[in-house]
C-alpha cells in the first residue's frame, strides 16, 4: 500500500509543508521583533541605570573633594555602584541560562532604585523622577533645602555656585528647572 | 446578637473635634492626650485630664503617631511629607499649667506645638506613620508604593535607613512589632509584608502574607508580639502567626505539631517556620478600616481586638489561645456597638495604651468626631 500513501495523504503533506514554511518564517520575524523589544527595554533600563551610576560617581568625587569620605553617604554610594555593577550588560549565553544562573533583573532594578532614593535622602537632594513624562526634576542644593535632612554635606551650604544658567551642574542629571523653584502646596 | 455579648460598650465622650472627616487618632502613651487628624487640615490635641485642647495646622494629615516617650508627634501628610512636632518648652514649667495625672507624672503643660522637622522623600500622599517600640525608628508609607524607615537622632535629626519598594501598589499602613525591630506593612495589593534589618545594614522584606482578597487597610500586632491582626476591604479581619515545628518530638515528621513562636529578628532571617493564618473573622458587613489590639483587662488571654469600618459598627473580640494544641484561634465577640457614629464610616479605632485604662478606646469617623468608649462587663452576664 505504500505507493498509495502519498496520494491518500496529499492534503496532509501539503499542510505539513505549509506549516513548516510558516513556522520558519514566523521564527525569523519573531526573532527580529524580540531583538527590537530587547533593545528598547534594555535601552530604557540602562538609561536609568546610567543616570544612577553617573549620579553616584559624581557625588563620590565631590565628597572626596570635601574630605567627607567616611560618612553614610559614601557607604550608600558604594552599595549603589556595586548593585549597578551586578546588572548585566549583555545577554546571558545559553549555557549560562541553563546552568541555573538566574539573576532576577526586576528585583535588582527595584533594589537599585531603593538605594538611589536612600542615597538622595542622605545627601539631601531630590531624586529626578524617572518616567517618560517627567516634568519636574530639579535638584535643590543642600543647605538651601528648608528641611534638616541629615548627612554631612547637607549642612555646609551649597556645594557649588548656583546660577540660572544650565551649565552649573555636570553629570548630575539634566536639570530642567531653575534652581529656586520650590514646589508649593 | 449585638446586645448579647458578655460585655457592653459604654460611650464616654464625644469630642467636638473636626469639621470634616476625621482620619486617624493616637493616644499619647504617657500623658492624657489624644491627637486626631482630619481632612479639615488640622490636627487636634485633646486632653482628657483638663479641658484644654490644642490645634496644629499642617496640611491635611492622614495619620498621626506618638513616640513612646509621648513627647513627639509624627504626622503623615497628604503633601507627601512626614511632620515632626514637639511642644515648645514653657519658660515657667513649674506653675499650675502642667497637669499632674494619677501616676504623678508631670503633664505636658500648655505650650504651643510646633513643627520641628519635616521628612521629605515620598513622592505622593503619605498614608501612615509609626514609631518602633524603642522610639529609635520611624516608618512611613505612601501611595508611591514605598515604605521608608528613618532613624531618630538627637536634635530632631532623622537619617534615612531604608527605602523599601516591595509592594506593587499603594501602601496603606505600617506597624512595628511591640518588642522587636520588625516592621509590617499592608497594601492595596492585598498583601502584608514583613521587613527586618539585615546586619549588613540593609532592610529587606523577609516574608509576604497573602490571603486577603482585597486591600489591607490596617494592621495591629498583639501585645505579646506573637500575632498580627489585619483588617481588609474584603470585610474580614485575619490573624496571622509565625509557626514552626515544635522543638520536642523531633524525628517524627508525620506528626509535626505546629507551634506558634514569637517572631524575632533572628528567626525572621533564617527560621524554618512559616507565617500562617490562624483566624478569620468575617462579621463585618462592609470593609474594615481599622483594627487595634489592646491588652484588655481580663487578666488572661491575648487581649482584646477592636475592629471598625464601613458598616459603622464597633466590634470587640476576646482572643485566647486554644486549649488543645492547635494553633488556630477562635476569638469571641464580646461586645459590639452598631452605628457608633451614626451613618458614617468609622476610619480608626484605637485602644488606650496607658496602664489602668485598658478598657478604654476611641474611634474617629467621617462625621469629623472622635468618640471615647469603655468596655464594661455586661450586667446580664454571669460572674466574670
Amino acid at each position: 500500500m505504500d505507493e498509495f500513501d502519498s496520494l491518500v495523504n496529499l492534503e496532509q503533506t501539503f499542510y505539513d509543508e505549509g506549516y513548516k514554511d510558516g513556522y520558519a518564517h514566523g521564527r525569523i520575524h519573531g526573532l527580529i521583533e524580540g531583538r527590537e523589544l530587547g533593545r528598547e527595554k534594555g535601552y530604557e533600563m540602562w538609561e536609568e541605570l546610567g543616570y544612577y551610576e553617573g549620579f553616584a560617581g559624581t557625588w563620590r568625587a565631590m565628597l572626596a573633594l570635601q574630605g567627607n569620605m567616611d560618612g553614610r553617604a559614601t557607604k550608600h554610594i558604594d552599595g549603589l555602584l556595586e548593585l549597578i555593577g551586578q546588572f548585566p550588560l549583555i545577554n546571558p549565553s545559553v549555557a549560562q541560562a541553563e546552568g541555573g544562573q538566574d539573576l532576577d533583573i526586576l528585583k535588582l532594578l527595584r533594589q537599585i532604585r531603593s538605594k538611589h532614593k536612600l542615597l538622595c535622602a542622605t545627601l539631601g537632594v531630590r531624586p529626578r523622577v524617572h518616567s517618560a513624562d517627567a516634568s519636574e526634576g530639579g535638584e535643590e542644593a543642600p543647605g538651601q533645602a528648608a528641611t534638616p535632612l541629615s548627612g554631612g554635606a547637607a549642612k555646609k551650604g551649597p556645594v557649588w555656585e548656583v546660577q540660572s544658567s544650565t551649565q552649573s551642574e555636570e553629570g548630575a542629571g539634566r536639570q530642567r528647572e531653575p534652581q529656586n523653584q520650590m514646589l508649593s502646596f | 446578637m449585638a446586645a448579647q455579648g458578655t460585655h457592653e460598650v459604654q460611650p464616654l465622650a464625644d469630642l467636638e473635634s473636626h469639621s470634616d472627616r476625621a482620619w486617624n487618632l493616637a493616644w499619647n502613651p504617657k500623658h492624657p492626650l489624644i491627637a486626631s487628624c482630619s481632612a479639615d487640615k488640622t490636627v487636634r490635641l485633646s486632653s482628657y485630664a483638663s479641658s484644654s485642647g490644642n490645634t496644629l495646622a499642617p496640611k491635611t494629615v492622614r495619620a498621626v503617631a506618638w513616640s513612646p516617650s509621648g513627647k513627639t508627634l509624627a504626622t503623615a501628610s497628604f503633601d507627601s511629607n512626614v511632620g515632626i512636632w514637639e511642644q515648645e518648652q514653657d519658660e515657667d514649667e513649674d506653675d499650675e499649667d502642667g497637669d499632674v495625672d494619677m501616676t504623678g507624672q508631670k503633664g505636658l503643660g500648655n505650650g504651643e506645638w510646633e513643627c520641628i522637622g519635616t521628612l521629605e522623600g515620598h513622592e505622593t500622599e503619605c498614608k501612615s506613620v509609626a514609631y518602633s517600640s524603642t522610639g529609635t525608628l520611624l516608618a512611613s508609607c505612601s501611595r508611591d508604593k514605598s515604605v521608608w524607615i528613618w532613624e531618630v537622632q538627637p536634635d530632631a535629626e532623622f537619617e534615612c535607613m531604608g527605602v523599601l519598594l516591595e509592594h506593587s501598589q499603594d501602601v496603606k499602613c505600617v506597624a512595628w512589632h511591640p518588642h522587636e525591630e520588625i516592621l509590617a506593612s499592608g497594601s492595596y495589593d492585598d498583601t502584608i509584608k514583613l521587613y527586618v534589618d539585615d546586619p549588613s545594614d540593609d532592610w529587606y522584606c523577609f516574608t509576604t502574607l497573602k490571603g486577603h482578597e482585597s486591600t489591607v487597610w490596617s494592621i495591629a500586632w498583639s501585645p505579646c508580639g506573637r500575632y498580627l491582626a489585619s483588617a481588609s476591604d474584603d470585610k474580614t479581619v485575619r490573624i496571622w502567626a509565625y509557626a514552626a515545628a515544635a522543638s520536642d518530638g523531633g524525628a517524627d515528621s508525620k506528626n509535626k505539631v505546629l507551634q506558634v513562636k514569637p517572631p524575632s529578628v533572628i528567626s525572621s532571617s533564617q527560621g524554618d517556620g512559616r507565617w500562617v493564618q490562624v483566624a478569620v473573622l468575617d462579621s463585618h458587613e462592609r470593609s474594615v478600616y481599622s483594627v487595634s489590639w489592646g491588652k484588655g483587662n481580663n487578666g488572661s488571654g491575648l487581649g482584646w481586638l477592636a475592629s471598625a469600618g464601613g458598616d459603622g459598627t464597633i466590634r470587640v473580640w476576646d482572643v485566647q489561645e486554644s486549649e488543645d494544641s492547635s494553633i488556630a484561634l477562635n476569638p469571641k465577640l464580646i461586645a459590639s456597638y452598631p452605628e457608633a457614629h451614626g451613618v458614617f464610616d468609622v476610619n480608626c479605632v484605637s485602644w488606650n495604651p496607658r496602664a489602668g485604662m485598658e478598657d478604654v478606646f476611641a474611634t474617629a469617623a467621617d462625621d469629623g468626631s472622635v468618640k471615647i468608649w469603655r468596655i464594661n462587663p455586661s450586667k446580664e452576664a454571669g460572674s466574670d
